[in-house]
């Protein structure tokens, strides 16, 4: 194979595609990255075989053919040459590179032992726009356990659940969920599913869109995979084969009241009290007062000491209450919120707490709920 | 520093691992002890009406007695056999001086099983392969038992080795040789190979391992999930980079329990998983403590022994959620043994003071305050 291409484009694909290579594999081909010269141009891909990518990059098209780069050295090449034109061609078994005055000559994996990468349906699923999905992730996938954490591999997923015109995103440790629902532009006639995906493979879904153009994602579906279409990439992944648990059941619907929170001053107080917590159940003590219009953080352990902070409420408190909860959790929910307010629902010390953006919801905020079990201190 | 395993080996540095496989292990014991039974076809194993042949002396092979086969059969096919029931005793005694020998030419000994250990002779002063004839030679000089020895680049490669030296052989395979070596292996040969896997290979037309190398990554990942697929591609080329480590005990609580009969029935293991969960947790409590990571233990028939571990996402005592952990570790990270589980354990570590009590939000137990 031979080709040309402008030197911004490769390092496009290069960076987009790198996001599914498996260096550390205990298969070395998976390091690498194919490049497929064909009469439609230049198609750059990689996989660990849980994900791939794919990636159209314009070029003229010397000679038709495929190589197999290794991927790591190809991705900091890329970003480091100088502007002009890359010629990229095969010779005596090597990958050779042309840049300007630059010269390299690359060993290569053997194409032949490279996988069959998944190709989606013809049918859409659904269709979403880009900047809801890349939000939606954002909200939900932090909630996962990482695969290497556990064994448990529900807890490791995001679960999308399509349902009534809308698609939900939400994922768990056993201990907290996330919940985010999200605007479906079009959807396959009267279609329901829910589709468990990695939720490390999802961020990593949600970097390769932030840095795209388009406005719109196509989700394909297809005997265990899902395939996401944006622009010039499409990115596959395998479906979890595990049932997620269900999650509309633990989320409170009828709460004994609401505390109604400055979204960034209870996040950092959170972030100052935690400190204090003791290390093993990292928990901080909410004590809401009745009247009161405010609500005490607090933590306490023996290696550290102790601290408090009060945090005003916008209206005074119906109930009286004392509820502990470890502190990551609740930050981890509020730094992914944009709204200046949240609504904390509470009922009992041993009951879930939610989480919902309130006041002036920002629309990036839309749709999010949070659901946290507490801690029970002995 | 390279990269990589616990002894921080570089991974395109060539190793030398030596496998030393006891022959007919169990009987060749009961003849040490016993010297009329030389030369005569001795059978160890349960004596019971479901008992098993644990190992056959190469007398009794030759009738096709072979281990793991019913006794009822065996003294069908080897009348004239001497069966005797196992001493286990007696083997882990002699055991531990096949051992002390082993250890007088390397650190790094790992035994496997009561008749089986790796021992890493990479970093041997004298040529490996002058130090595997030594081995080869002291282990009957010094036991009076027969061994086979195989010398290897990795431990994949050099049990094959061994097996193939079988019995009382030493073999060696040069880096060169691998290819040549495994191809005309049957598939089943493989480390993770068992009768169930074997079989969905051979119906996609998978025999050898050479057959097994020419199979597409994506296939393989495919048909047998990430782990074994990779698992399977590694071991086809003869790759295996897990280092020879010598045992340690760890300190935490555990319960274990060795079944009469070796067991088969999945869902009694389950149970039994279930049943130690419960009586782990149960110490937990009674001495106020929660754990923050769950141990499986697994002693196969042929006394093959693998434990796996896994963290919690949170501290607990809950016995349903340590039986949760216990068996997905057994449905995940435990592999194919094709064989019966003769013991089956499960351990807590990580254990601290129970001061605090993370609420689960999936509980289904009462104690567990539905949202």
């Amino acid at each position: 194979m031979q080709i040309v291409c402008a030197r911004d484009d490769l390092t496009f694909g290069v960076r987009t595609v790198s996001y599914a290579l498996s260096p550390r594999s205990s298969m070395p081909i998976l390091g690498g990255i194919r490049l497929c010269a064909t009469e439609a141009g230049l198609q750059l891909g990689a996989t660990d075989l849980e994900r791939s990518i794919q990636c159209e990059v314009l070029a003229k098209v010397g000679a038709q053919g495929a190589i197999v780069c290794p991927g790591q050295v190809l991705a900091q090449l890329s970003t480091r040459l100088p502007e002009h034109e890359v010629t990229l061609g095969e010779s005596d078994g090597k990958a050779r590179l042309q840049c300007g005055e630059a010269d390299f000559e690359l060993l290569v994996h053997a194409a032949d032992e490279f996988p069959e990468l998944p190709t989606p349906p013809e049918a859409v699923l659904c269709r979403v726009a880009r900047d809801s999905l890349i939000q939606g992730i954002a909200q939900a996938a932090f909630a996962a356990l990482k695969a290497s954490e556990t064994t448990r591999l529900a807890l490791t997923g995001v679960d999308l659940l399509i349902r009534d015109g809308t698609l939900k995103l939400a994922a768990t440790n056993g201990y907290r969920l996330s919940v985010k629902q999200i605007d479906v532009l079009e959807l396959a006639d009267g279609h329901d599913g829910t589709y468990l995906v990695d939720a490390q493979i999802l961020n990593d879904l949600q970097r390769v869109l932030s840095s795209l153009g388009s406005d719109e994602v196509q989700i394909y579906e297809d005997q265990g995979h899902l395939h996401f279409r944006a622009g010039p990439v499409l990115f596959s992944t395998r479906l979890v084969q595990e049932q997620f648990p269900d999650f509309e059941r633990v989320i409170p619907k009828d709460s004994e009241f609401g505390l109604l929170l400055p979204r960034e001053t209870f996040l950092e107080t959170l972030r100052r009290v935690e400190i204090t917590a003791a290390e093993e159940s990292g928990a901080v003590t909410l004590k809401v007062t009745p009247k009161e219009t405010a609500v005490e953080i607090s933590s306490a352990s023996k290696e550290k000491g102790a601290g408090k902070e009060r945090v005003r409420l916008a209206k005074p408190a119906d109930k009286g209450l004392e509820i502990a909860f470890r502190a990551e959790y609740l930050i981890d929910a509020l730094r992914r919120m944009n709204s200046d307010q949240v609504a904390l629902w509470l009922s009992a010390p041993d009951r879930a707490g939610l989480i919902e953006p309130a006041g002036e919801i920002k629309p990036e905020d839309e749709g999010f709920l949070y659901v946290c079990m507490p801690v029970r201190l002995i | 520093m390279p990269r990589g395993t616990a002894r921080g080996y570089d991974l395109r540095m060539q190793r030398w691992i030596l496998h030393v496989d006891m022959d007919a292990f169990f009987a060749a014991v009961e003849r040490l002890d016993d010297p009329s039974l030389v030369g005569r076809p001795v059978i160890v194993g349960g004596l019971g009406p479901r008992g098993v042949v644990s190992t056959a002396s190469y007398e009794a092979r030759a009738f096709g007695v072979r281990s793991a086969q019913p006794m009822a059969q065996a003294r069908r096919l080897c009348p004239q056999g001497v069966f005797l029931a196992p001493r286990h005793e007696r083997y882990e005694v002699v055991s531990r001086q096949v051992r002390a020998v082993l250890a007088r030419f390397s650190q790094l000994v790992e035994p496997v099983s009561v008749d089986e250990a790796f021992v890493d002779l990479t970093d041997a002063d004298p040529p490996p392969e002058r130090l595997a004839m030594a081995i080869h030679k002291a282990v009957p000089r010094e036991t009076g038992l027969s061994c086979s020895v195989g010398l290897a680049g990795n431990r994949l490669l050099a049990k094959l080795a061994s097996e193939a030296a079988k019995p009382g052989g030493l073999r060696v395979i040069h880096p060169e040789e691998v290819g040549g070596f495994l191809d005309p292996l049957a598939v089943e040969r493989l480390w993770g190979v068992g009768p169930k896997t074997a079989q969905r290979l051979s119906d996609r037309g998978v025999r050898t391992i050479g057959d097994l190398r020419a199979v597409d990554p994506s296939l393989l990942h495919a048909w047998f999930g990430a782990a074994q697929g990779a698992t399977l591609w590694r071991h086809a080329r003869g790759l295996d980079d897990s280092p020879v480590v010598p045992v340690r005990e760890a300190k935490s609580i555990s319960q274990e329990a060795t079944f009469p009969e070796d067991i088969e029935d999945r869902a009694i293991l389950a149970d039994e998983l279930r049943r130690m969960a419960t009586g782990l947790a149960r110490r937990l409590s009674e001495e106020g403590l929660l754990a923050r990571a769950v141990r499986l233990k697994v002693r196969w028939a042929d006394f093959a022994t693998q434990t796996r571990q896994v963290k919690l996402p949170e501290p607990t005592d809950d016995p349903s959620l340590i039986g949760d952990e216990a068996l997905s570790l057994w449905e995940r990270r435990v592999a194919e043994g094709g064989q019966g589980v003769r013991l089956l354990g499960v351990g807590l570590d990580g254990l601290i003071e129970a001061s605090f009590r993370p609420l689960s939000l999936f509980c289904s137990e009462d104690e567990c305050a539905a949202p």
